[in-house]
């Protein structure tokens, strides 16, 4: 203690003496300067405390208003800081210490002390005092720092009990002092946890540690917290209880969970980005890929990707889009490293030896720190080779559609025009686009209207297709097609129109002349007058006309898609047994037959008559149909057009007919027989007169006689004619066919009517053409014919004139030629020279002759397939012509129905 | 013609039988053959000439094919029914000379046949030849 200051001593003494003793006491000592304050009562000593501060107090145990340590206990409530000396006349140990206990720094006894031992004493007391204030200060300090401490501090006894704690434990462990004082350290932690902190703490043997661990808070709830343990021993070594520092590391923990978190979900981020992403080291050296960058260029595993960049250069090879090849220090991070900013550059990736190409684009940057030194090199991939393809379809596509001969337009949702191909401005007529773009469609259309209603007609069923008027730029107007559709986003966002639009004003202007060629060529086979059905391979009639319907008397709905025969109302089918296929009954039945065998065959049969429709009991119904089937392409599908023809009236009347000429024929055969017997009589009666068998004759008697003779003959001769023909044309003849050497036929003619030529002084001369084969004929019929031409000849050639019988080839027949230089034939005459009773009329000849002669010939002669021919000129001559062929009648022509070949010769006009 | 039945060769009589329904015509062929030496028995209609075939036993009958009743071809059936008769040859004088009715009569078994008008030589050259096989 320096004496730079004075003391300022206050002495509570009652006794004035000991009092003076003290402050004489006081002067002698070395403790400098005093300043002594009196005070005989412990109020006064109070009050003066009140005013001043002193540095030591005197202090009489006795005083009149206070005894004993009660004086101390106000003293020091008054003034804690300033250090009391207690004086005393008492030995009292017990005082002594009883006095130290509360606080006096000495005790001294009255009658002991001098001035050294109060000196000693007092600068004791100021000493322990300060000393005391200095470790009450610490103290102070220590427990500011105790309490105010952001971390709970526990101090626990050798029972781990507690003992001390500071207020941040209380709220760390949401605790109220009651619910701590005593309370066991075991109990503030989870059993497992506390197991864990007794196992390090052996461990450890006493040594401070430190452990993160849980704790129970006072709402059972619990929290993460750091502690630091330590145990505390006595001088001996005991432990005499424990220091536990606790931090509530649950928010610590939640942040770093959290940040853990926020760096997982980055890297999942970073990893699964799309996008590759690689980050270098200024040196060039490749230190983390994500995955889509390693699978970009091709690597497996991050180890093959974690190289420097010059070492890649023998793994790609990277170019231009324009084919340049690029070296290692152009390639993308090397110009980042250079400091370049990239961004969406396109480059060609080729790897060596994987022989794939891609086309990437690259961006990148340095990323530096904040004061802008670079740290890293960041490079984004993007792989563009699909996109890329992408964008050349699509110019592809662009030039497509620009080069399209339809006309493709894109209008946007208002409708105006955003793009039109080359054809579209074609067809309206303009010569640039920037003409039409951003004007509304509807100026394009005759109606304003109808463009409106096709507009949102597309716009709201997201298509349409139809026709409209479209109006030129030169205001003509032409029809175009148009089909139109909604363009819509990814996200099924509608973005514009699109219509592609054709010009059908020619195209349709066809379309209406074939529908109404078609139209017409329907009329024309609804109105045929024959009954016309198209029928499919199937056996299902497809079209039937009007005729038809007349014919079946069913209308058109139960006609399509039946079988034929069952709409001309045959039963045949109907009422097959049942052991019969459908095959069985229709296989008799010639229509179908007609219809089957040329959906076969292809080939057409015409004219053909018959009855098809059978009747309940089987037996045929009218109508007699005309069929004539053709078969025709249809759809692509084989069809046959069946055309009918009722011929049932004149069938009939074809029969009538027959029968007419059935009974004609008989009469005539009848009469001719009829009139055989009683000219028998005559003739044998005459003759027997007339070769005098009956008696010697007059020479008049026998001219009468030879009169009678030669008319019989006649009348016999004229009787056979009219037979002959009758049979001859009623087919009934049959033919015998012989090969005949035509010398002999020829020669037997000639024999036979050269005494008549003789007679008649007409010089018959015959012409054989040597080697000629034979000929398969009948010779009586043969014969027959000829001498009637030749009769005939010498009939009409006059007197001196000549005839001639001649035979030779002519191409591959055989020609009987009779020729006469007589009076020839009338031109007009000629035509009907060979039919019944026909006779020339000769103004003043009168030719004898049933005029059946001729007609009789040409049958005979077409009987063996022949043919005849006349050449005449008027009082020149006639030529009959005979041609046969060598082989005789063709089967065919004896194969006719006898009926058809009458009725043909009939109609023939014969 | 009448050098031509007087040249004939003398036969002996031969008995002709005549069935036919035309007198006139029976008469005419009667009065020729039998100036050609053959005696004639005649008869009008198939029975009457199946009476007289059986009573006469010619040599040959003419057989006309029209006649009322039984007709030639009828006549022909029974003759060749009758075995005493069947064997008598049969000229058919026909005035129809329809092929199928001389088939038929050629399966019944006529010698031969002639038709109206016919040729009374030619008639004899048959009758003379059918004989002559005899």
């Amino acid at each position: 203690m320096s004496s730079s200051r004075p003391l300022h001593v206050l002495i509570v003494e009652d006794d004035r003496m000991d009092c003076l003793l003290l402050e004489r006491l006081l002067a002698r000592s070395a403790l400098g300067t005093c300043q002594v304050q009196k005070a005989d009562r412990l109020a006064a000593a109070l009050e003066r405390l009140q005013g001043q501060v002193f540095d030591v107090i005197l202090l009489d145990l006795g005083l009149p208003d206070s005894q004993g340590m009660d004086s101390v206990v106000q003293l020091q409530a008054q003034t804690s800081q300033t250090p009391i000396i207690v004086l005393s006349g008492l030995d009292d140990a017990d005082v002594a210490t009883q006095a130290v206990q509360i606080g006096v720094q000495d005790y001294l006894i009255k009658g002991q002390v001098d001035a050294s031992l109060l000196e000693r004493a007092i600068r004791y007391a100021l000493e322990r005092k300060k000393a005391e204030r200095q470790l009450q200060a610490a103290e102070w300090r220590y427990r500011t720092i105790f309490e105010n401490s952001a971390v709970a501090i526990m101090m626990a006894d050798e029972q781990q009990r507690l003992v001390s704690w500071n207020q941040f434990t209380e709220q760390l462990l949401g605790c109220c002092p009651e619910q701590l004082r005593g309370r066991k350290v075991e109990s503030l932690y989870p059993p497992q946890e506390w197991e864990r902190i007794r196992e390090v703490s052996l461990r450890r043997k006493g040594m401070e540690h430190h452990l993160e661990t849980r704790m129970i808070r006072g709402d059972g709830t619990v929290i993460d917290v750091d502690i630091s343990l330590s145990v505390v021993r006595d001088s001996e070594g005991q432990v005499t209880g424990s220091i536990g520092v606790v931090q509530d590391t649950t928010e610590r923990r939640r942040a770093e969970a959290s940040l853990r978190e926020s760096e997982t979900r980055l890297q999942t981020i970073v990893e699964n980005l799309t996008e590759g992403l690689v980050v270098a080291d200024l040196d060039g050296r490749l230190l983390q890929w994500n995955r889509a960058a390693l699978e970009m260029h091709g690597f497996t595993r991050l180890e093959e990707g974690r190289r420097l960049l010059t070492e890649l250069a023998d793994t790609f090879e990277l170019s231009t889009l324009d084919g340049v090849v690029l070296p290692v220090e152009r390639w993308p991070l090397a110009r980042i490293l250079k400091g370049e900013e990239l961004r969406d550059w396109e480059v060609r990736v080729r790897r060596l030896r994987g022989d794939w190409q891609r086309v990437f684009s690259y961006g990148g940057t340095l990323v530096r720190a904040e004061q802008g030194q670079p740290l890293l090199a960041v490079v984004t991939v993007i792989d563009i080779t699909a996109r890329k393809q992408a964008e050349e379809a699509l110019l592809v596509k662009d030039w497509a559609v620009d080069s399209a001969t339809s006309g493709i337009a894109f209008t946007d949702l208002q409708g105006r025009i955003t793009f039109a191909n080359p054809s579209c401005l074609k067809m309206w007529g303009f010569t640039q686009e920037p003409e039409v773009l951003h004007r509304p469609l509807q100026v394009f259309l005759r109606s304003e209207q109808e463009a409106l209603a096709a507009f949102h007609a597309t716009l709201a069923a997201g298509a349409w297709c139809g026709e409209l008027t479209a109006r030129r730029r030169d205001g003509s107007e032409f029809i175009v097609q148009v089909s139109a559709g909604l363009v819509k986003d990814q996200q099924g966002r509608p973005i514009c129109l699109m219509a592609s639009l054709s010009d059908v004003t020619e195209s349709r202007r066809i379309h209406e002349i074939l529908d109404r060629k078609q139209r017409d060529l329907e009329a024309i086979f609804d109105a045929a007058p024959v009954g016309m059905l198209l029928v499919s391979a199937q056996m299902k009639v497809v079209r039937a006309n009007d005729a038809i319907r007349r014919l079946s008397g069913k209308e058109y709905p139960e006609m399509i898609n039946q079988d034929p025969c069952a709409v001309l109302g045959c039963l045949r089918r109907v009422h097959a047994a049942p052991g019969d296929a459908a095959v069985g009954p229709c296989a008799g039945c010639p229509l179908r037959r007609m219809m089957e065998a040329a959906l076969a065959s292809g080939t057409p049969v015409h004219g053909v008559e018959v009855q098809p429709t059978l009747n309940e009991e089987g037996e045929a119904l009218q109508p007699w149909l005309s069929v004539s089937v053709e078969p025709v392409h249809v759809d692509g599908a084989r069809h046959v057009v069946v055309a009918l023809n009722d011929v049932t009236d004149r069938k009939r009347a074809d029969q009538e007919l027959k029968d007419t000429m059935e009974m004609k024929s008989q009469f005539i055969s009848t009469v001719s027989h009829e009139l055989r017997t009683p000219m028998t009589a005559m003739k044998e009666a005459v003759t027997i007169v007339r070769e005098e068998i009956a008696g010697k004759l007059n020479p008049d008697q026998k001219r009468f006689l030879d009169i009678a003779a030669r008319n019989l003959d006649r009348l016999a001769r004229l009787i056979d004619e009219v037979l002959d023909f009758q049979k001859l044309q009623a087919g009934k003849v049959e033919f015998h066919l012989q090969a005949h050497k035509v010398a002999v036929l020829v020669e037997e003619a000639y024999a036979t009517m050269q005494p008549h030529a003789a007679k008649s002084q007409v010089d018959l001369s015959v012409d054989l053409e040597p080697h000629l084969p034979p000929v398969v004929c009948d010779s009586d019929r043969i014969m027959q014919v000829l001498t009637n031409l030749l009769s005939n000849a010498i009939k009409f050639t006059p007197a001196g004139g000549r005839v001639r019988l001649s035979a030779h080839r002519r191409q591959d027949q055989l020609a009987i030629q009779v020729s006469d230089t007589g009076l020839g034939i009338p031109r007009d005459d000629l035509p009907k020279l060979f039919n019944r009773f026909f006779r020339v009329h000769r103004p003043g000849k009168e030719i004898k002759g049933t005029g059946l002669g001729l007609a009789i010939v040409s049958r005979i002669v077409a009987g063996h397939g022949g043919r005849i021919e006349v050449e005449s000129e008027m009082d020149r001559g006639t030529t009959f012509t005979v041609l046969l062929p060598w082989a005789g009648p063709p089967t065919g022509a004896e194969a006719l129905d006898p009926a058809d070949h009458r009725l043909e010769n009939l109609r023939a006009g014969a | 013609m009448l050098g031509l039945f007087k040249a004939k060769k003398k036969v002996a009589q031969i008995k002709i039988l005549v069935v036919d329904d035309e007198p006139d015509l029976v008469s005419t062929v009667e009065y020729r053959l039998k100036f050609a030496n053959c005696s004639v028995v005649t008869a009008t209609n198939g029975h009457q000439g199946l009476e007289r075939a059986a009573a006469e036993k010619p040599d040959l009958i003419l057989l006309d094919t029209n006649m009322p009743g039984m007709n030639g071809h009828e006549m022909l059936e029974c003759l060749r029914a009758d075995p005493a008769l069947k064997n008598i040859p049969v000229i058919m004088v026909t005035a129809r000379c329809e092929p199928q009715d001389i088939a038929a009569a050629s399966a019944r078994g006529i010698s031969d046949y002639v038709t109206k008008p016919f040729d009374f030589a030619q008639l004899m050259d048959k009758i003379h030849a059918v004989l002559k096989d005899r």
